[in-house]
């Protein structure tokens, strides 16, 4: 097997408001193997972004805290990195696009200067020549007659639009890793569909591996090769696509993919999760997911660190419940 | 047990919203229209759910509001149990509003925050004099708590201190308050998360099979709406281009329109994905201030030919399957 290309280790990011500390990710570990995907699932504040903009140095601090863990990028600890090591990479060498292309473009500067501005920061190069890559770029995200619409303003582009120029955007500078933080949630399912088979064809033209957060399970079984299930901060399943889909262990993820309607058939009776997700700040003292558990057990609600168990070689998931048991 | 008749509870025919868009400030002359719904019928029984599903800007939403009056639509007809409804104003109106309901898609905005949760579902309960004395009134909020799965206990609290899926519940129990015979859902589980989605599918599933209410479900997710609907409509851009039976329409789509959005939906399995041939559409939904000439998906359609551009699609009926389709494919 091939090193990984980034490999994160135990994080931890915490943030301390007046309500408690929130352990926002609690002990995340994975490996990004070079042209893979990675799909992390997870509900809305599971930590999912929070894990990414960690990676990248985006946590405002305070309130939040990188509290522990390693993430080893080509040799360097991303964590330990100076403001100034970090701009380096960021962008550069691990980019990022995000889920609302409405707000994370600036409305006021032209398509044209957003782009070349990545290529100024990162190398030398003549205005002429960031314009032509610039175009380049727009081109090879699908957008027609990219030498015109370079010189438009966000505005006058649609959404499925915008998110192209997102991704053009992160790709300018030839990333090794692109981490796409629920890129096509803003949009519609027939321009989603178009992005998501963009992402991938660009995925092989360029050999980059791809991180994919969402809460979406359709959008991870159709790019993932590893998933990765978070619940309120900590990891709960991980393993290949399949492994996450055909082999599944943790009875969140089961109660997950029992939970969603499928367009392939016809359900009379969908399962539902009881219960909510746990208020962050107030997290139980065991297992988070017991609570919501169908098969929780008494020592699930003992405090202390669920056991990992490895399921086979490349499938985890931290559970008490012994491997195939019901 | 769930129960459709044939009586039809809500009846709307030929429904029209067009927005006019107005420039100059002082001699203010209308210069367009956003023609957000064009000529669309419908007709919703008792106990049913009709799903209307479409990409964002087709007009869903707009046909809910008008349905609900909470638009006057620029022509058309809409019938509650019999009564039109279209030109009625002040008490009249309101009189009939306790028929027909609605439940928005953000209930994070769709709550009075000032208000408590008492309040807020004994609202409608006192504007049409539901209940006879105080006692009462408090009786039927605390069941109607109990109905949509939330504590009696918590009716002194303000939204803020729910959840979405809970505030969700608040609506729907509001919504259900004064016994409608239809409620509009609109994208009522979007803005849910993933295991909440299903836990209030389900509720509106369990309330229909004891209220007998009829519902017309917006949403985006099909999948969603296969799971609910009866009747499935899709809409493209201010029309309904197919109209069908739950099952005949997903197991027969015809407009290419439907047949796109259905393979665009991603499916929860990898195998499932990994072997699955996707049809594409090229760009994004065109203006509505600013439709097409012909049928209005011919410029994305990927069966397009010549007659699609010049002429509007009539509709097409399959009496044996009660299939309605907008499109040339099928036309003589």
């Amino acid at each position: 097997m091939s090193e990984a290309l980034l490999q994160v280790k135990d994080l931890k990011t915490y943030f301390y408001t007046r309500a408690g500390v929130v352990k926002a990710v609690d002990g995340i570990s994975f490996d990004l193997m070079p042209g893979k995907t990675l799909g992390i699932v997870g509900e809305s504040g599971s930590g999912k972004s929070v894990t990414m903009m960690s990676l990248l140095g985006l946590i405002p601090q305070p309130p939040g805290k990188i509290v522990g863990g390693t993430a080893f990028f080509d040799g360097v600890d991303l964590l330990t990195l100076s403001e100034k090591e970090k701009r380096l990479i960021r962008g550069k060498r691990i980019s990022m696009i995000f889920q609302d292309p409405m707000t994370s473009l600036n409305p006021y500067l032209k398509v044209a200067t957003q782009l070349t501005e990545v290529l100024f920061e990162h190398e030398r190069i003549t205005s002429k020549e960031a314009r032509k890559r610039a175009i380049e770029a727009l081109e090879q995200v699908g957008i027609p007659e990219a030498a015109n619409r370079i010189d438009h303003y966000p505005h006058q582009f649609s959404g499925g639009m915008r998110q192209r120029v997102m991704i053009a955007m992160a790709l300018i500078a030839k990333p090794q890793i692109l981490i796409a933080d629920e890129p096509t949630t803003a949009l519609d399912v027939t321009v989603q569909a178009q992005i998501l088979e963009l992402l991938k064809s660009l995925q092989k033209d360029l050999g980059m591996s791809l991180i994919i957060i969402t809460h979406d399970l359709g959008v991870v079984a159709g790019i993932s090769d590893e998933v990765l299930v978070m619940y309120a901060g900590k990891l709960v399943e991980r393993g290949s696509a399949d492994d996450i889909f055909y082999r599944t262990h943790h009875p969140y993820t089961q109660g997950l993919l029992k939970s969603i309607p499928r367009i392939d058939n016809d359900a009379s009776e969908l399962y539902s999760i009881p219960g909510l997700p746990p208020d962050p700040s107030k997290l139980p003292a065991g297992c988070p997911f017991e609570p919501r558990c169908s098969v929780s057990k008494d020592v699930c609600a003992q405090v202390g660190a669920v056991p990992v168990q490895s399921i086979s070689a490349n499938h985890e998931s931290v559970c008490y419940r012994p491997e195939g048991g019901a | 047990m769930k129960h459709v008749s044939e009586e039809v509870v809500l009846n709307a025919s030929n429904i029209n919203m067009h927005f006019p868009i107005y420039k100059g400030l002082v001699f203010r002359k209308k210069v367009g229209a956003v023609k957000a719904v064009n000529g669309v019928s419908i007709d919703l029984r008792r106990g049913e759910t009709i799903g209307l599903v479409g990409e964002s800007g087709c007009g869903k939403s707009t046909l809910g509001r008008c349905l609900v009056r909470l638009y006057e639509p620029t022509s058309g007809r809409v019938e509650v149990s019999h009564i039109d409804i279209t030109d009625l104003q002040g008490e009249s109106l309101r009189n009939t509003r306790k028929d027909y309901q609605m439940i928005f898609q953000d209930p994070y905005a769709s709550l009075n925050p000032r208000m408590t949760v008492f309040d807020i579902i004994a609202e409608p309960l006192k504007t049409h004099r539901m209940c006879q004395n105080n006692s009462e009134l408090k009786k039927t909020v605390s069941d109607l708590m109990v109905q949509v799965g939330l504590s009696p206990g918590y009716v002194r609290k303000y939204p803020h201190e729910f959840s979405g899926g809970q505030r969700q519940r608040i609506a729907i129990a509001r919504a259900l308050a004064v016994k409608p015979k239809v409620i509009v859902c609109d994208e009522p589980v979007s803005a849910l998360d993933v295991s909440i989605q299903a836990q209030i599918l389900n509720l509106l599933k369990d309330l229909q099979a004891e209220f007998n209410v009829s519902y017309l479900f917006i949403a985006h997710d099909l999948a969603a709406v296969r799971y609910i609907s009866d009747r499935v409509a899709v809409m493209y851009l201010g029309k309904i281009v197919e109209f069908a039976s739950r099952d005949e329409l997903f197991k027969n789509p015809k407009h290419p329109y439907t047949k796109a959005l259905m393979s665009s939906i991603p499916v929860a399995d990898p195998r499932v994905e990994r072997s699955r041939e996707r049809i594409l559409l090229t760009g994004d939904l065109p203006s509505p201030m600013n439709l097409p000439t012909g049928c209005a998906f011919h410029t994305r359609c990927n069966e397009v030919f010549e007659k699609c551009s010049k002429v509007e699609p009539e509709q097409v009926q399959f009496p044996d399957t009660n299939h309605q389709v907008n499109c040339h494919l099928y036309g003589k």
